[in-house]
């Protein structure tokens, strides 16, 4: 195969992985429309989506009901074999959190896409780099960002424009602006 | 260097926060000396002439310091990585100090956290010595002890539950330290439940959330009466869940909960990266564990006092006082 042959066939590539972070974000603005963080994930496995999932902390009251998570969970007791996610790959609008990251090695999952960093909790990159690290439970996997970056970042930054009424002390937002200047959409 | 308490049956160890294990790290300064009499006036010159010290607050702007000519101060300038040389000497050069003594001297980069820190950061240039309010909160009541002891034991029976039952021994219980109960208590899921991710940690988790949510349901029912025959009914299940539940002391009912704000976690097994987020994410108090697990949270990534983390629990490693007695 020639350099511009390998070269067409990652754009292609990067095309189909484009079109699953779409379904991805269509979790994150139903999880924004239910007034949770807007994250949203969706599993492939074998060229078809096999999972979805968003954000639902705030009506569990569960601080560790990420997009991920839920989505595995409601995979799992729908029948899906736990041995498969070793072919799965995953597509999800912000990068894992460091405990998502880690559930995902435990899982053995094959890989990982991602929209945006995420600079708080990231476990793939921005925090710890639990996706990687030697000497943890589960099996490292590959994991890329980028994927409709900006989308992402849209999306949450909708959503801490507005007021988080669950926070112990909730911050008046009134003042907040939405920015975009610096986003491609 | 961590703080030993016994609870009854246990020996609780408090691990460590990264700021303790910090070891000395200096920074480069720009330094004059001076006489006493001098010291105002050149403190006055440095703050307009030269950037502000940024992030060095700890560190004293003066040292005295014995010399030949007799007594004099050497005063801090400003950090090295802010000007070099020529800048600083140009900044000078025209002034009333231009035949000031200059040098480079070090200063500790950050702050003494320990005594143990501050007598070994305060022989390279004086500091301010403040201690983390957190490291206080290894002392505990005799109540509180004896708690500490039975959520710790509960954890450790539940965990031969696990061996009947086949699955990983590993069990978690949440304590609320206030009114000093078991909130939530689960063995490790993952075999009964075929999912891999079941682990008690995140199960105990999982039940002190549906216990919020079924009492918010309550309050809200309560609230607003209703006359069809679903009302009453829907109540009714209140109290079963609530014999159900471990917890029935007014003060948890009346607890406006926040996730597991402020509550201890008792666990058999140091938590995997997994299960220490969780209690991260879920603002959780005090983490008790009994063995630790190399590939755990605090173990790899000291998670509970972890810079880049926006929550910090303070941290116990357990082990059994016979246990201990046998070692040695």
């Amino acid at each position: 195969m020639s350099e511009a042959d390998t070269e067409r066939d990652n754009a292609g590539l990067r095309d189909v992985r484009l079109r699953y972070m779409e379904e991805a974000l269509k979790m994150a603005d139903e999880a924004y429309e239910a007034a949770e963080v807007p994250v949203g994930c969706v599993f492939v496995l074998d060229g078809v989506i096999v999972g979805r999932g968003r954000n639902e902390t705030n009506v569990a009251k569960n601080g560790t009901r990420h997009a991920e998570l839920v989505a595995i969970d409601r995979m799992l007791s729908g029948g899906f074999d736990s041995a498969d996610f070793s072919k799965t790959e995953l597509f999800v609008t912000v990068e894992p959190c460091v405990m998502c990251a880690s559930a995902l090695r435990q899982i053995n999952i094959n890989r990982v896409f991602y929209g945006c960093a995420n600079e708080r909790f990231g476990g793939c990159e921005s925090v710890l780099r639990v996706s990687s690290d030697a000497g943890l439970d589960g099996s490292p996997y590959p994991s890329q960002g980028g994927y409709y970056r900006d989308q992402a970042i849209l999306m949450l930054r909708k959503f801490y424009v507005r007021e988080n009424v669950t926070a112990p002390q909730p911050r008046k937002k009134a003042a907040r602006e939405l920015k975009t200047q610096d986003l491609q959409l | 260097m961590a703080d030993h308490t016994r609870c009854g049956d246990y020996l609780v160890e408090r691990v460590p926060i990264e700021e303790e294990r910090q070891k000395l790290e200096t920074e480069d300064v720009y330094t004059a000396r001076i006489t006493a009499q001098q010291t105002s006036r050149i403190l006055q010159f440095a703050s307009k002439s030269f950037p502000k010290l940024d992030g060095i607050e700890h560190v004293k702007r003066v040292r005295r310091e014995a010399h030949e000519s007799g007594d004099t101060l050497l005063v801090i300038l400003c950090q090295c990585k802010m000007l070099d040389r020529d800048q600083l000497s140009a900044r000078i050069r025209d002034t009333e100090w231009a035949a000031l003594d200059i040098a480079v001297s070090k200063v500790p980069a950050t702050p003494p956290y320990t005594k143990d820190q501050f007598d070994r950061w305060k022989a390279v240039w004086p500091v301010a010595y403040r201690p983390l309010v957190k490291l206080k909160q290894a002392l505990f009541s005799a109540d509180e002890k004896e708690y500490v002891h039975q959520c710790l034991r509960l954890a450790e029976e539940l965990c031969k539950q696990c061996d009947m039952a086949g699955g990983r021994s590993v069990a978690a219980v949440i304590g609320n330290p206030q009114a000093r109960r078991v909130v939530a208590q689960a063995i490790d899921a993952t075999t009964v439940s075929g999912n891999p991710l079941r682990h008690a940690v995140m199960c105990c988790i999982a039940q002190v959330a549906d216990y919020e949510v079924a009492r918010e349901a309550r309050m809200t029912q309560s609230q607003t009466p209703k006359l069809d025959a679903t009302g009453p009914e829907s109540n009714a299940a209140a109290p079963l869940k609530r014999a159900h539940s471990p917890c029935g002391a007014a003060e948890i009912d009346d607890r406006s909960g926040y996730l597991c704000e402020g509550m201890d976690v008792f666990s058999s097994r140091e938590p995997c990266v997994m299960c220490t987020m969780a209690l991260v994410h879920s603002r959780i108090g005090r983490l008790f564990f009994l063995d630790s697990n190399s590939g755990g949270g605090i173990s790899q990534y000291s998670m509970h006092s972890h810079r880049q983390l926006n929550h910090h629990f303070a941290c116990f490693k357990c082990t059994r006082a016979e246990d201990r007695a046998s070692e040695s």
